[in-house]
């Protein structure tokens, strides 16, 4: 039997590698069940965050529910603040800022005027939950848009700062990129 | 026999490379998993873009507006805006700052990513002079300038580690971040270093700008002196549960502005004239004999009253 067919030494190194194998083996899948078991606790809160945020979410409906009860009684539409003030956007001059002359420290409003102009909150000056869950309107964005439309010109604003005594700052200067050939005499 | 053992060898190795091949592919998915955790991740705690601070900005002020609705006065609105860029001047993260006006007696003021800051109608009316409006404005500012707003949304975001949709800047992540701004700018207060910090740059802007520095104390503490009526307590509702309380700003703010001692404008006159014009020039024409009907037309710097007894118009100008 030549040395380099030698079956029982090849079983043996058979043999070998199968224990190899089951010494191997066993230990990639511990290393294995440990990242499933991570794996599981992070998806277990994940789950557990998407259920709270479902129930926060459950809880919004049911507040904008009964906030909704709330704007009916006394939304920002049912509280007259433009028709009670007059002026506004239906009119050519602007609506006054007070309906009445209110000042904390000396406030004159009778008591159908305290509830004029609150717009957005409830009796108890809490947001209305209603309107704190609703979408824009397409007006409101149209509004918002307008807002970042304007802004002062610098030289109405350096004149504002002027009048007023302010800092004036002036307007970053932009170095030209390539200095420009000299003229010849 | 050779054959044989081949056979076994082979089949032995099979034994083991199925389920190994498995638990390969396994791995990998899982590799893959925690690459988009990783992507998420990132997109949670790296800042907003120019452009998407804008689009959220926008989504977050027309849910603003539809809430409160925008006061309606041109000139008034633009007499917030010159106070306001006049001070955003001095921040030192530029971004295309814009002020509103919200229509409601609430008083408060608040500020949304973008360059979103409002003022209330409300707030406005209780001020006396330019001073605390731009001290008011300089604290808001401040909070846009150092992303506070966008720094709290993202930590909430990553504590409740947002869905993969909403990972996306798209419609349904501004829908979700419009309504996170909006509800926490109305409904609950920075951290408490949040605030201090605002308040700190906010002195700090309005004193660069050229204002007196003590402006935002002087209309806190007039506000903290207002009775514990229930129009009052209405009015002050929203301030009180989005900012620390009064004594506790105002020692703050009081120790803050031994750091400016060189005083600055307050402007009172100029504020009058711009927060109620007709009112204004009625004190400037006063006579006994002035009626209490006059009213007035304000336009392009220039209140027109009517209504005095001889029937004449007398325009004045804004006071510079």
């Amino acid at each position: 039997m030549s040395p380099r067919w030698n079956p029982t030494r090849m079983i043996r190194s058979a043999l070998r590698i199968e224990s190899a194998f089951f010494l191997l083996v066993p230990l990639g899948a511990v290393v294995l069940t440990m990242q499933n078991g991570a794996a599981q606790q992070q998806s277990g809160q994940q789950q557990q965050g998407q259920q709270q945020s479902g129930q926060q979410q459950q809880g919004q409906q049911q507040q904008g529910q009964q906030g909704a009860g709330a704007a009916s009684s006394n939304g920002p539409n049912s509280n007259g603040n433009d028709a009670g003030c007059g002026g506004g956007a239906n009119n050519s001059k602007p609506a006054p800022l007070f309906c009445g002359s209110l000042r904390i420290t000396k406030a004159r409003q009778t008591g159908d005027n305290t509830s004029l102009g609150f717009n957005g909150v409830d009796p108890n000056g809490q947001v209305q939950k209603a309107a704190l869950s609703a979408t824009a309107t397409a007006d409101s964005t149209k509004k918002a848009l307008g807002m970042a439309a304007y802004r002062p010109s610098p030289v109405e604003l350096a004149g504002f700062q002027k009048y007023g005594g302010l800092t004036m700052v002036a307007p970053a200067t932009m170095q030209p990129s390539v200095t420009p050939p000299a003229k010849k005499p | 026999m050779r054959t044989l053992i081949l056979l076994c060898v082979t089949a032995l190795a099979f034994r083991f490379v199925s389920p190994c091949e498995a638990q390969l592919s396994d791995v990998l998915n899982k590799v893959g998993d925690a690459a988009k955790r990783g992507k998420k991740a990132k997109d949670i705690y790296t800042p907003w873009s120019a452009e998407q601070e804008q689009q959220a900005g926008v989504a977050s002020a027309a849910k603003m507006i539809s809430i409160f609705g925008l006061y309606d006065n041109p000139e008034m609105e633009r007499y917030v805006n010159l106070v306001g860029s006049a001070v955003a001047q001095q921040a030192s993260r530029q971004v295309p700052y814009k002020f509103g006006i919200l229509d409601t007696e609430v008083i408060t003021a608040l500020s949304l990513p973008g360059g979103y800051v409002f003022v209330t109608r409300g707030a406005l009316a209780n001020m006396h002079s330019e001073a605390e409006l731009a001290g008011t404005l300089a604290h808001e500012i401040a909070h846009v300038d150092q992303r506070h707003l966008e720094k709290e949304i993202r930590s909430r975001e990553s504590m409740q580690f947002v869905k993969d949709e909403a990972a996306q800047f798209n419609q349904a992540k501004l829908g979700i971040l419009a309504a996170n701004s909006v509800q926490s700018a109305l409904t609950q207060q920075y951290s408490r270093d949040k605030e201090a910090d605002a308040d700190r740059l906010g002195v700090e802007f309005a004193d660069k700008a050229g204002y007196a520095p003590d402006g935002l104390r002087v209309f806190l503490t007039f506000l903290s002196q207002a009775p514990k009526t229930p129009e009052n307590t209405r009015q002050l509702s929203l301030w009180g549960s989005t900012h620390p309380g009064f004594p506790q700003r105002i020692a703050s703010l009081t120790a803050l502005e031994r750091n400016y001692p060189g005083g600055g404008q307050a402007l009172d006159t100029r504020f009058s004239w711009y927060v109620n014009p007709v009112a204004f020039a009625r004190t400037v024409v006063a006579t006994p004999n002035a009626p209490s009907e006059m009213d007035g037309v304000v336009n392009n710097g220039t209140v027109a009253l009517t209504g005095l007894a001889d029937g004449t118009k007398v325009k004045i100008r804004v006071p510079q």
